[in-house]
């Protein structure tokens, strides 16, 4: 640094010294007598001036402009896909040739769990059974779907391996269209719903075209598919998160006029060599404009007040907000080019209008702008990103102005209609008829009298017939304690698309609704979820009970509508159960809301009921069917559900276009 | 359970990431107005001229490749040095280059603009100051220089136009550090 200052310097005396040389000589023309005649000398400092303005335009042309990179905060966050991971080992496998084996290994015994359970589910066997008759292979008539979970099969391609691995394509291609082949007989076999059949006659070119369609929301190079991205991942600036009312990111040179300084020295150069007075004016404008870049001045951003405004107090989640804008300009000086980027939660989505504007601002004066855009349960209080420019562009200083205005958005809970209690109970009365004779309204039996009972409750006509004195029981109702449960590991942030809310958001609007209902019917209800982050709200009851509920659904960091992974949040390997099953009350039931994506999910609804609590489950649906991998994860969906279905665990399979209060009112009539 | 996506439907606004319209036409056409002076001045160097424009014009608006645009304008100014070597008219040269610059500035600023901002967004104003500033800019360094050219100064001789030359290459070389 201090090398260049000096080499400056010295750049900056010769400059002057030659200067005052060639003002010397023009004023007293006969000191140039004392110099040789020099042509030549003007010729070759012509020659190097073209060679150093060639040298320019050559880094112009390599050189980066370094500008800050703004977010794109209107797009919703990204979500992966079901059954992305098994596209990607596939795509890895066939395109990249990377991990074969591991891979390979993975994807077989995952099919061949699979499978196990499909069998098992069709033929209503045990799993050795099932195993069996899936290595016999009888479990389909399509021989090269039998052939995959045959042993001796694996024995030769060992025996073939170091001939495969000089053949490598086909061995991988031919394993992948194997998959294919049985995954759509796994769909045949275990009567999974597909909306359409997928030939997989003519693999190679279907193949490849599937991944495309099916990789739109995961790869950054495929630019004409649907791109979303979170605040973060595009951007420059390291971290929208801030709590300061003003904060410096960055203060750069943008190098946008390098390159100019060529315009100069070639119009010079060449007008020197060739004596065209012209050219050498016309370079001057070149020179004058590489003065005025590196003429700059840092603009003054924290003096702008920033204030936002929303046209609706209490925001619920899913209602549209207009949000306005106001930037005033009360640094004193003006901000000739200002380029501001609203950083909208990556929750939320901008629906109409843009959170963006370019303008200048003189010193007091103001601007606005407008957008609509679409809340999520939370609490936020996000940046508006400013990049300020001075006139000639050269600088750009990046800083994020937080306003004070914050807002809040609660789920309401509403009651919206009934949800099916089961039978498990506390003490207290309630809604739910149990089995236990008492007092209520529906009849149960009719036993002996026993001294005590009350009058109206002794069978009259039986006392009137047989003389005896006799008690009708009715049924009892009481109160149910119910916990909520969310899946909210990271494996349930899946959506159906790029575009599509996540399951946890699925999962979160149903059970805030719900909650109201099962509060309403009398209930003590909890929530709970099971993620890295504790989440646990005991069953309660009472108004201050509810209004925590709310704000915990608002609020908590594992009901967040950002995945895990993105807040930053150490994780530990832990059972993310742990801390939910020391607290559950032993007579709870529970509502577990999970997409069921892996077993883990299906595997906690088993044990739950199997301490005794009984359980529904609420599974959004968010698998697709267009890849082969979206099929995959279909069909093992499928049979999560139908393996606890067998175990007596009510299983309400949602499709999120569908209301939920007709897939529950469908439940109800078939479990009553 | 009220809660039902299909009512709510509002997708999100599309946004792209074009280079900047303003900015961008006023760079063809001053790219265009180079093209024309210099065919004035030398129309042979015409060819090289529109060649340069076509290129200015397809990156900003067909390819929306900086690069090309870039290109362009170097290759528009090339014209410009031909035309300078068949006719010297030192105020059309002047002129011409004046607005090749401004039109490589404004069409790297309408990039910039595109990919920080977007198409969408209101723009105009910022960029019509930007322009101003540029042209306010362009236009006094060349009324100056053409000032201090066209007034008499003793006898400028071939030595001293040399240290003329020699200090502005090391003024340029110090700046650019």
């Amino acid at each position: 640094m201090d090398i260049e200052t000096l080499l400056n310097r010295v750049l900056i005396a010769i400059g002057a010294i030659l200067f005052a040389a060639a003002a010397a000589m023009i004023v007293v023309p006969d000191l140039s007598s004392a110099l040789p005649s020099a042509t030549q000398g003007v010729f070759l400092v012509g020659i190097i001036a073209v060679v150093t303005g060639l040298g320019v335009v050559r880094r112009r042309l390599r050189g980066e402009v370094e500008e800050t990179v703004t977010p794109n905060p209107e797009r919703p966050a990204g979500n992966p896909m079901p059954g992305e991971d098994v596209d990607r080992m596939l795509y890895e496998m066939t395109h990249l040739r990377q991990g074969v084996s591991e891979n390979r290994e993975h994807l077989e015994e995952r099919l061949e769990n699979l499978a196990v359970a499909v069998i098992r589910n069709r033929e209503d066997c045990s799993v050795e059974e099932a195993r069996r008759i899936l290595e016999a292979g009888e479990w389909t008539d399509n021989e090269t779907a039998a052939q995959f979970f045959q042993g001796e099969r694996t024995a030769a391609e060992e025996a073939g391996l170091s001939e495969s691995l000089l053949s490598g394509t086909d061995d991988v291609a031919a394993f992948e269209n194997r998959f294919r082949v049985t995954v759509e007989e796994l769909i045949e076999v275990g009567d999974v719903d597909v909306s359409h059949d997928v030939d997989v006659e003519e693999t190679d070119d279907r193949s490849f075209f599937d991944r495309l369609l099916g990789r739109s929301a995961d790869d950054g190079d495929d630019d004409d598919a649907v791109e979303s991205n979170w605040n973060e991942s595009n951007s420059s600036v390291p971290s929208f998160d801030t709590s300061e009312p003003f904060e410096d990111v960055s203060l750069q040179h943008t190098n946008r006029w390098l390159g100019v300084t060529a315009f100069a020295l070639v119009a010079v150069g060449a007008g020197v060599v060739t004596f065209t007075p012209g050219l050498m004016l016309a370079g001057t404008v070149g020179i004058a404009y590489t003065i005025y870049a590196r003429v700059s001045a840092v603009p003054r951003t924290e003096g702008l007040v920033v204030e936002r405004e929303f046209d609706v107090e209490d925001a619920e989640p899913g209602d549209l907000v207009e949000v306005t804008l106001t930037v005033r300009n009360e640094s004193g000086s003006m901000l000739p080019d200002l380029r501001m980027v609203d950083v909208v939660p990556d929750s939320f989505v901008v629906t109409d209008g843009v959170p963006r504007l370019h303008t200048a601002l003189q010193s007091g004066a103001q601007a606005q702008v407008e957008y609509t855009v679409r809340v999520e349960r939370g609490e936020y209080q996000w940046p508006l990103l400013v990049v300020a420019r001075d006139f000639s562009g050269g600088v750009e200083r990046t800083s994020l102005v937080t306003p004070e205005a914050g807002m809040r958005v609660v789920p309401p809970l509403r009651v919206t209609n009934d949800v099916p209690v089961r039978a498990q109970t506390t003490q207290y009365a309630g809604d739910v008829d149990t089995k236990q004779g008492g007092s209520g309204l529906e009849f149960h039996s009719v036993r002996d009298y026993r001294p005590g009972d009350p009058m109206n409750r002794i069978n009259w006509k039986q006392v009137a017939s047989t003389g005896e004195l006799a008690t009708i029981d009715f049924r009892q109702e009481k109160a149910a304690t119910v916990t909520i449960l969310f899946d909210t590991r990271q494996s349930a942030y899946i959506s159906a698309g790029p575009d599509e809310p996540h399951a946890v958001d699925h999962s979160v609007h149903a059970a805030s609704d719900m909650f109201g209902a099962l509060y309403e019917q009398g209930n003590l209800v909890g929530v709970a979820a099971f993620d890295t982050v504790p989440c646990w709200y005991a069953p309660g009851a009472g108004s201050e009970h509810l209004e925590n509920a709310r704000v915990l659904f608002a609020q908590h960091p594992a009901l967040s509508p950002r995945p895990p992974e993105r807040q930053d949040h150490e994780s530990q390997y832990i059972d993310p159960m742990t801390h939910v099953r020391r607290r559950l009350p032993s007579t709870s039931q529970v509502f577990l809301f999970s997409p069921l994506a892996d077993d883990y999910a299906a595997e906690v609804a088993r044990r739950l009921d199997s301490e005794g609590h009984l359980v529904t489950v609420i599974s959004p649906d968010v698998t697709v069917d267009e890849t082969v991998g979206q099929r995959l994860t279909r069909i093992e969906r499928t049979a999560r559900v139908r393996y606890l279905r067998e175990r007596g665990i009510r299983v309400m399979d949602w499709d999120p276009d569908e209301r939920l209060s007709l897939e529950v009112e469908k439940a109800q009539t078939r479990w009553a | 359970m009220s809660y039902d996506t299909q009512d709510e439907e509002f997708s999100a606004v599309e946004v792209t990431h074009s280079p900047a319209r303003f900015s961008g036409i006023i760079a063809v056409a001053a790219a265009l107005l180079a093209v024309v002076t210099t065919a004035l001045v030398a129309p042979l160097s015409a060819p090289v001229g529109l060649f340069g424009l076509a290129g200015v014009a397809a990156g900003l608006f067909v390819f929306e490749s900086e690069r090309l645009t870039t290109a362009g304008t170097g290759i528009v100014f090339i014209g410009i040095v031909v035309a300078g070597f068949f006719g010297d008219v030192p105020e059309f040269l002047l002129f011409a280059a004046l607005a090749t610059i401004i039109s490589f500035d404004l069409g790297s600023n309408a990039f910039s603009v595109g990919r920080q901002l977007s198409d969408q967004t209101d723009t105009q104003r910022g960029e019509a100051v930007h322009v101003a500033a540029t042209v306010f800019v362009g236009v006094v360094a060349a009324g100056l220089s053409y000032g201090l050219y066209i007034v008499p100064w003793g006898s400028l001789t071939v030595p001293a136009l040399t240290l003329l030359l020699l200090s502005a290459l090391f003024f340029i070389w110090s700046i650019r550090q």
